[in-house]
């Protein structure tokens, strides 16, 4: 019970990363003019299979969201809005002052959570949190974490 | 429904071979020799040259082609539109493109790709694209861009 209580202290601390009412707003209206980088060795578009993959020293950046790893997969639907993207291969992910790393991210458009496999390790000022899997919510700022473990780390005496 | 690399190119030539005939009437059509063997080379500039595959889902346009008269394969200044769901997503841009092998086209010089998804679009600049029309595919080679939600009219 106790460590169940260090858990939720945990996933309050790091829980506000959601998206600021700027952000909102622009996305709502359509009058975005965020734009996010993307380089990569080779894409591939399969446009029988609806899929875009990205392979080879994967870079996205926009203005608070950096995002390396090895391949990056787009799948979309008939209207051709994505409906998942996913990352793979040594991903090393930065959402404002959140940091986490994993063997693979998925990110899923319509529910706007990022799920995190493979050894996920996620940090923010200082505290350190892994498990076996680790649930970003991006639209209400909540962090799940499954069969945590987490490590604070103090600053001076 | 897939492109059948023979049909399209059936469908390339055959259009060429048309222009072939139209351009030989109103431009010169000059002969080389190569190899001691006489071999007609064609060179077509200021054509508003246009194929469709035979699934529609693939249109080409060019202003310059260079080839044999009766198979031209090199392509100049060309413009590719991928049709997918009755829409397009995909427009690609470049200054050269030309039949590689087993139906594969090599596109170069200055490549750039437009791809749709939705609101949201994907801009690339890549030096050189491989596309497969009989796979619905193609590779970008070092592709640098940007991913943006457009702004609604």
């Amino acid at each position: 019970m106790k460590n169940f209580r260090i858990i939720i202290c945990i996933i309050c601390i790091l829980a506000p990363y959601p998206a600021t009412a700027s952000e909102k707003h622009n996305t709502e209206s359509g009058t975005s003019d965020r734009k996010i980088s993307i380089s990569a060795t080779s894409m591939k578009a399969d446009y029988a299979g609806r899929k875009v993959r990205f392979e080879g020293s994967v870079e996205v950046t926009g203005r608070d969201l950096r995002l390396k790893c090895r391949t990056v997969q787009a799948d979309y639907g008939e209207d051709g809005e994505v409906k998942t993207l996913s990352a793979s291969g040594n991903v090393r992910f930065e959402y404002q002052e959140l940091k986490a790393t994993a063997g693979t991210a998925e990110l899923d458009m319509k529910q706007h959570k990022i799920v995190l496999t493979e050894n996920p390790v996620v940090t923010r000022k200082g505290i350190r949190i892994q498990g076996e899997v680790i649930i970003l919510d991006l639209k209400d700022g909540e962090l799940e974490v499954r069969r945590a473990k987490g490590v604070f780390h103090t600053s001076g005496p | 429904m897939s492109v059948h690399p023979d049909s399209l190119k059936k469908n390339i030539n055959t259009t060429l071979v048309l222009l072939a005939l139209y351009a030989a009437s109103c431009s010169s059509v000059p002969d080389t020799q190569t190899d001691g063997a006489e071999k007609p080379e064609a060179s077509f500039e200021n054509l508003n040259l246009t194929f469709h595959s035979p699934d529609g889902q693939l249109k080409m346009t060019a202003s310059a082609a260079t080839g044999t008269s009766l198979k031209p394969s090199n392509f100049r200044n060309v413009e590719l539109e991928i049709e997918s769901g009755g829409k397009i997503p995909v427009r690609i841009q470049a200054g050269s493109a030309r039949i590689a092998d087993a139906g594969s086209w090599l596109i170069e010089d200055g490549v750039t790709v437009s791809h749709e998804f939705g609101r949201y679009m994907l801009e690339l600049k890549c030096p050189s694209i491989i596309l497969h029309p009989e796979h619905r595919s193609f590779i970008c080679h070092e592709p640098r861009g940007v991913y943006y939600e457009m702004t609604k009219k």
